[in-house]
């Protein structure tokens, strides 16, 4: 109990906000607090692949600048408008964040100066000293940055990092991400204005005053010219009243071209109600509160099975309390589950299954499932225990976005684009959470089993065989369940893998990395199989136990090892 | 006779048994776990570094003694009755999912077939042939008068490194072509040289407009070398009989001659402008101020290509070809392409220009084979995807398929896949498979799938535990 509570108060810690005032300044946190955004951060604006709010697309972008959704503690919504209408203002600001396995190297190549400081101290670049780009240039113009601002030397640390790209060229695609993260604030994409609904065509603010020149206005139309520069004008207002701190100004401006952007998206903008549940996804904490409640689960079943027990009516309640309370969790993912799918407006025909997030968030989905589909069937709280220490595991995956692990709803690879994937995938990821569940119990019953061999060495007096209501026992007896269920469904799973891989590349088996490690995974799980017959049965849970957590390691080498170390067909996935 | 049967029993016991299974299970296990490690990509050539363990012997001898086991465990070993249904059906599974497998592999064939058409308004040609994947072949073509006669010569078990020079075939008497090295990750450094063995008139020139000034070359078997993108305008060699006007084209030509400047006008007029070398000459050229300066004239101008060893994104696999003409001797590097079209026959870094006006184009691509059953591409009414029509007869084509990524068009034996495809381009690149014994594959998979769900999910229902027995 005293553990689960130092963990979690660990992970609030890790995700609380930053001190204020690592990035902006103080006028700029008080303003925050006088913008109202509550209308802007609706507005239907292009994502990649989708359309979808101005409050994802600003999380999106200053995650993708900053390496954080959050800075100083103020809404991403204003920090992206910040970034965005004060450009000037952090130019020379510690902002573009640079992968921390490229810093060394980095550091080694820069000269010294205040660039190379701010990359020592606070791990990112000034965009100036990465402004050696014409087109970074011109877009900035574009936004009506005073590139007088900018001293000389130009365009140093951009050269340090081609320099370092050449170099280390197994760095080169983390180098790539510092130019792409200058670029993210130079030239946001932010695309709201709906210039002609009917065919799509969603231009960026700048582009209001780029296309000013009448024989491009001249194919839209005088109404739609005249709105066009009307809302130019409005973005110019916006902007010199945003440096300025003019709330009162700001909060009109942004109604007005809130309520004249919303009015002309009618027709192409998502409905109100999926606008709402985008807002919704994106604030609700659902993996803390399930990370919560299966805490709470797991604390309430720790209680419920110790004895002898002097509250024992407390105690007879813990146990369906702690199913519930797993149950209540297993909902949280399922409804941020659906609420992702629903937002990413992709259709009932491919669900959340394109990126390695959410795998992740699948086998978080699945392992609560099957955990508390089995708990409810068998009634043994391995199950409970086993589902609620992995879930809570992949959960935290989820919240601090390692790696790949990234929550942006993303456009799939076109080859994704099948009914297949809803199938094949699913299928896999819920073999990985029996995988995953397997796991915890096979090594807690070689924990026990170790226990009881230091017992057994030191004891004087012979040890009772024990009996099938013991721990181990059940263990093993939960272990077999699980190991079979992974069988089945890596084995379905492949053959799915296997039937798509002849629909789209011609071939049902290539030997591709993926399909190879796949098969592997199916190996050790059958090898169990078959080494339960051949065994005497004492030695049987052992090894099941000893090959279940080898299959857990060839299944991470399969889900992840393989996509991002060997080349193959399956690097998206 | 006892004696013979115990040991045949003893035989038949081993070769069925579990620990036998156990141990190729685990053998099995750690070879693919190497082959994943050392064996090239998919993806790579057929020459690409490393050993290809997946194609090894010692792959196939562990599968087959894998199956060999399965087969002796299924009826020498297992039991009757509905116990043992989950057993048998699974064997049975792997079983011919094997059969299945090694038809597939002996049997099929995979490779590339590309249609084209000569401009955007044109039908597609018929896709007659297509190029085996896995497999390489020199191509070299005369280009005669208007003919072209190409000749193929594949090249079996092709490694990289030194060749030792296999003799290619040669579609000119005379010329004899070997290949000598094959790089298998290179990179192309081009230069000009003026020492072909026939005529090939061609000029260096300076050109200062902005960006789009350098040093260029332009050749008479080159003719675009100085095609200023988005310029709206070009220059080429002038050729021996300059027309008095061109049919169509867009914006302003410039024709290099001996003494003068041809430029032919976008809208249609005709401008001679002399010139002396490296003297500096204002241009307008598409309503641009252009200065072009003339360097020096040829007489026997190509572009020959050289290959290094590289690694990266803009590198690929290359062919050294050694050309013997009479006394002349030369040498051609080219790369290799996936497959080889007739628009790719007028690439840039393989043609020699031989005596008599004759061209020599050398390709290296798979080895191209007759498609089963031709077909043409077609635009099928409302479809962003192009469809595919087999060819019937004389002229005639037979039902259309549409033919997109995740869903192919089967063409009597063959399977057309089409990876993607944008708007309507010049070419279609679709990959073709036939596929025997894939019935068997499937029936096997679907085999194995039921016996696991009989096994573990069915029988522990329907029929009660018996002692002593392991889930």
């Amino acid at each position: 109990m005293r553990t689960t509570l130092r963990f979690t108060l660990t992970l609030l810690l890790l995700a609380s906000p930053a001190a204020a005032g690592e990035l902006f300044e103080q006028d700029a946190i008080d303003f925050s607090k006088q913008v109202d955004l509550a209308c802007f951060r609706r507005l239907s604006v292009q994502l990649p692949g989708r359309i979808g709010t101005f409050d994802t697309f600003a999380r999106q972008t200053v995650s993708n600048i900053y390496g954080r959704g959050t800075i100083d503690g103020v809404s991403p919504d204003f920090a992206f408008l910040e970034l965005y209408l004060n450009s000037g203002a952090y130019l020379n600001k510690p902002l573009v964040q640079v992968d921390s396995s490229v810093r060394g190297p980095l550091l080694e190549l820069m000269p010294p100066g205040p660039a190379r400081d701010a990359l020592d101290k606070a791990g990112r670049l000034p965009p100036q000293s990465l402004m050696g780009d014409d087109e970074v240039r011109f877009l900035l113009i574009l936004k009506r940055v005073d590139l007088s601002q900018i001293k000389p030397p130009i365009g140093r640390t951009r050269t340090d990092v081609a320099k370092l790209a050449a170099a280390q060229p197994k760095l080169t695609a983390k180098l790539q991400r510092i130019p792409a993260r200058l670029e993210a604030f130079a030239a946001p994409q932010l695309r709201i204005v709906p210039v002609d609904p009917g065919r799509g065509a969603w231009q960026i603010p700048e582009a209001l005053a780029a296309s000013r020149a009448a024989d491009s206005r001249t194919e839209l139309g005088p109404e739609l010219t005249e709105w066009l520069n009307k809302n130019d004008l409005r973005f110019q207002h916006l902007g010199a009243a945003w440096r300025q701190r003019d709330a009162a100004s700001v909060n009109r401006l942004l109604g007005d071209i809130c309520q004249d952007f919303t009015a002309r998206a009618a027709g192409s903008a998502p409905p109100t109600w999926r606008v709402e549940l985008e807002l919704v996804y994106n604030r609700f904490k659902g993996y803390w509160l399930a990370i919560g409640l299966l805490a709470l689960s797991l604390s309430l079943t720790a209680v419920s099975r110790k004895r002898p027990q002097p509250l024992q009516g407390a105690r007879r309640a813990a146990r369906p309390l702690a199913l519930w309370a797993f149950l209540t969790a297993g909902m949280v993912v399922v409804l941020s589950a659906v609420a992702r799918w629903i937002v990413s407006g992709r259709g009932w025909a491919l669900p959340p299954l394109t990126n390695q997030y959410e795998t992740v968030l699948a086998v978080a989905l699945f392992v609560l499932i099957l955990g508390g589909v089995l708990e409810l069937f068998i009634r043994s709280r391995v199950f409970l225990v086993a589902a609620g220490i992995v879930a809570v595991a992949v959960l935290t995956m989820l919240l601090v976005q390692l790696g790949p692990v990234k929550a942006d709803i993303t456009p799939p690879a076109d080859i994704l684009v099948s009914p297949v994937l809803g199938y094949h995938v699913a299928t896999i990821m819920l073999g990985y959470a029996a995988i995953a569940m397997s796991l915890e119990i096979s090594l807690a019953y070689l924990g026990l089993h170790l226990v009881n061999a230091f017992r057994k060495r030191g004891a004087t007096e012979e040890i009772p065989p024990a009996s099938p209501s013991d721990l181990p026992a059940r263990l093993d007896r939960a272990n077999i369940i699980l190991v079979q269920i992974a069988t089945f469904l890596v084995a379905v799973g492949v053959v799915l893998g296997a039937y798509w891989a002849d629909l789209s590349w011609g071939r049902w088996w290539g030997w591709d990395p993926k399909e190879t490690w796949a098969l592997m995974t199916l190996l050790v799980y059958i090898a169990i199989i078959h080494l339960r017959l051949a065994l005497p049965e004492h030695r049987r849970a052992l090894w099941t136990a000893a090959l279940a957590v080898l299959g857990c390691l060839v299944m991470l080498v399969t889900w992840w090892a393989v996509n991002y170390l060997m080349p193959g067909l399956h690097s998206y996935a | 006779m006892a004696a013979e049967r115990k040991t045949l029993d003893r035989i038949i016991d081993f070769a069925g048994s579990t620990a036998l299974g156990m141990s190729l299970l685990a053998a099995l296990f750690v070879y693919l776990g190497v082959a994943t490690l050392v064996s090239p990509a998919e993806t790579a050539g057929p020459w690409a570094a490393g050993v290809d363990l997946y194609a090894a012997w010692p792959l196939k001898l562990l599968l087959g003694l894998l199956v060999t086991n399965i087969l002796v465990a299924t009826m020498w070993r297992l039991k009757g009755g509905w116990r043992q249904l989950g057993a048998w059906t699974a064997h049975l599974g792997v079983i011919v999912l094997a059969a299945g497998a090694g038809w597939f592999a002996s049997r099929g064939v995979s490779g590339i077939a590309v249609a084209s058409r000569s401009d955007a308004r044109a039908p597609f040609g018929t896709v007659e042939q297509f190029f085996v994947r896995g497999t390489a072949s020199a191509y070299a073509a005369d280009f005669s008068a208007g003919q072209v006669h190409i000749v193929q010569s594949p090249l079996a078990n092709l490694r990289a490194g030194e060749l030792g020079g296999i003799e290619l075939k040669s579609p000119i008497e005379g010329l004899s072509l070997s290949a000598v090295e094959l790089l298998p990750s290179a990179a192309f450094d081009q230069q000009w040289r003026d020492d072909a063995p026939g005529d090939s008139p061609g000029a260096s020139f300076r050109l200062a407009d902005g960006e789009a000034s350098g040093d260029f070359y332009v050749s008479s078997t080159f003719r675009v070398a100085a095609q200023i993108q988005g310029k709206g305008y070009s220059i080429a060699m002038a050729p021996v009989q300059i027309p008095a006007s061109l049919p169509s084209q867009q914006g302003d030509l410039v024709l290099l001659g001996r003494n003068e400047l041809t430029i032919f006008r976008a809208d249609g007029k005709r401008q001679v402008v002399p010139f002396k070398l490296e003297q500096e000459m204002p241009l307008d050229l598409a309503g641009r101020q252009v200065k072009f300066t003339v360097h020096k004239l040829f007489s026997h101008l190509w572009r020959s290509a050289t290959a290094r060893p590289a690694t990266g994104p803009m590198t690929q696999p290359a062919l050294k070809i050694d050309i013997k003409l009479g006394t002349w001797q030369g040498s051609i590097w080219t790369p290799y392409l996936q497959a080889m079209t007739g628009a790719e026959f007028t690439g840039v870094v393989n043609q020699l220009p031989l005596p008599q006006g004759r061209l020599l184009s050398l390709q290296f691509a798979p080895q191209a084979r007759a498609l089963p059953v031709q077909f043409q591409v077609v635009q099928m009414p409302g479809s962003p995807w192009p469809a595919v029509a087999p060819v019937v007869g004389q002229g005639q084509l037979g039902q259309p398929q549409t033919c997109r990524l995740n869903q192919p068009a089967q063409l009597g034996p063959m399977r057309v896949f089409c990876g993607s495809f944008e708007g309507w381009p010049h070419q279609v690149v679709y990959q073709v498979a036939t596929r025997p014994g894939i019935w068997a594959v499937w029936t096997g998979c679907i085999l194995i799938c039921l016996a696991l769900a009989y096994s573990f999910f069915v029988k522990p229902i329907l029929l009660p535990k018996a002692k002593g027995e392991q889930p």
